[in-house]
């Protein structure tokens, strides 16, 4: 039993990663489904939950904390996940949200820029490769800028993870094959005394969440 | 087989798991005594090679032209190392040396600065400042260095296989991290790779020879091998066409390995 988090750029083939990986593992995944779960616990639609959450925060928000609510709503979500023991979680900022959390394996997953634009362009055959291109660099820098105002963190520094797998010439599997041996070392092992720690930190969030929510 | 090459900043713990990769696999390993077989080699002091070497590229490069043979005479010295298919190396550049030959799993390694700090003051006995300041200058000097002549930065992760944190994993860990990647298809060196990494050793050591010859150093040349056969591209003058062209071909067709040279040179007139 064990947690791993995956950052990742957008078609950077963190989903099939996480899928692989819980496969082998036999652990549930969790990707942005998260939002859905958070979204409901706040009594509002999806769409204006990802609207709130992840455009990158406008100086209102900045001041007022607004956003804090919708990112403890989410982190609550995945703290009640966690006290499951295992999971693989391919979502946004999983390395951020579960910082206070011992034993989670933070992996950061790189693809160079050609095989990010043809996995887009496989789908999309109507959109052209510059067209690609420019939406996949407007999304990084986008998630890039989010993650400075929300964290105040580089997303793509390896400091902020315990590795950093590039799909360049690692096959997917091969990626996979890599983290679980990583995932496999005893410090990622969900001792009794790990799993003390996630229910403590679930009870945490959700009195975090309370308390910005008034409730 | 597979050729394992570590890239870590100063005091992160590259020679350690060097050393626990070169055991598990029972592999050669080569750090910076790359640079004194390279000196060797040339017949200067380890040392003016090391600071010539380490010496970023400047506008004005007034050591450029023997800058350029001790980073070829390294190239060299590392090529040969590797031709077998079995080594760890955790010298000087190794993920950018080795960039052009399939196969080699480049991995970095980093350290939180407290921990690098740390190492620094129980090996060296240093204060903290002292450790600190240390570390970061020659970060700093490494950084520009790969900028200034690979033009890349050393600290991208996409220019690795793989980047693990020490701030998390032990020695052991990592080495058992890295095995697992060193043994996947990938990586693994086949008969095709062991003609590939051959090439790359003759290629090294035809450029080298041609920068350590005062007849052949100026001129802007390239080699590529495959299979015994060496190509010899660039540019030169067309004064002396053919004496250059011999020389060129007499020093090529010397090293070990080459069955012929095909001089693919485009001539030009320096006074037209």
């Amino acid at each position: 039993m064990a947690i791993i988090t995956i950052s990742r750029g957008s078609l950077s083939g963190g989903k099939a990663l996480a899928g692989c990986l819980a496969d082998r593992l036999g652990y549930p995944i969790l990707g942005r489904e998260v939002l859905l779960e958070a979204a409901e616990s706040m009594g509002v639609s999806e769409e204006v939950f990802r609207e709130k959450f992840e455009a990158a925060p406008g100086l209102w928000a900045r001041l007022t904390r607004e956003r804090e609510k919708y990112t403890l709503a989410i982190q609550t979500s995945l703290a009640e996940w966690c006290t499951r023991g295992d999971l693989v979680y391919h979502g946004l900022s999983g390395q951020f949200l579960l910082k206070e959390l011992p034993g989670v394996l933070k992996v950061r997953l790189v693809a160079p820029l050609d095989m990010r634009v043809k996995a887009f362009m496989d789908t999309h055959p109507l959109v052209s490769h510059a067209e690609t291109e420019s939406f996949i660099r407007n999304v990084d820098q986008e998630r890039s800028r989010w993650c400075r105002l929300m964290y105040g963190a580089d997303l793509t520094d390896p400091s902020h993870y315990d590795m950093t797998v590039n799909l360049k010439r690692l096959s997917l599997e091969s990626a996979c094959a890599v983290i679980t041996e990583a995932v496999a070392q005893p410090r990622y092992r969900i001792t009794a005394e790990v799993e003390t720690e996630l229910f403590a930190f679930a009870a945490r969030c959700r009195e975090r969440l309370s308390q910005a929510t008034g409730g | 087989m597979a050729i394992i090459s570590i890239c870590r900043g100063t005091r992160s713990g590259g020679e350690a798991l060097a050393l626990s990769l070169a055991e598990e696999f029972e592999y050669p390993i080569l750090g910076r005594e790359v640079l004194q077989e390279a000196a060797a080699q040339l017949g200067v002091p380890a040392d003016d090679l090391v600071e010539k070497m380490e010496d970023r590229p400047r506008f004005f490069d007034r050591h450029g032209t023997l800058r350029k043979t001790y980073i070829a005479a390294v190239q060299a010295t590392l090529a040969t190392a590797a031709a077998d298919g079995k080594l760890v190396y955790h010298g000087l550049a190794g993920g950018f040396l080795l960039r052009d030959v399939p196969g080699v799993l480049c991995v970095r390694l980093i350290a939180p600065l407290e921990m690098r700090v740390q190492t620094l003051r129980e090996t060296h006995g240093m204060d903290e400042a002292s450790a600190e300041a240390y570390i970061r200058e020659v970060d700093d000097a490494r950084t520009r260095w790969v900028k200034g002549m690979y033009g890349v930065d050393i600290l991208d992760p996409t220019n690795y296989d793989m980047v693990l944190n020490l701030g998390t994993f032990s020695i052991p860990e990592a080495s058992q991290i890295v095995a697992v990647a060193a043994r996947r298809p990938e990586f693994t060196i086949t008969e095709s790779r062991l003609g590939e990494l051959e090439d790359f050793r003759v290629a090294s050591q035809a450029r080298l020879a041609l920068m350590d010859d005062m007849g052949t150093q100026t001129l802007d040349l390239t080699a590529r091998a495959r299979r015994g056969v060496v190509e010899i591209h660039g540019q030169a003058p067309i004064l002396n066409t053919g004496e250059v062209g011999n020389r060129i071909t007499e020093i090529v067709g010397a090293i070990d390995g080459v069955k012929e040279v095909v001089l693919k040179i485009e001539w030009f007139d320096p006074y037209p």
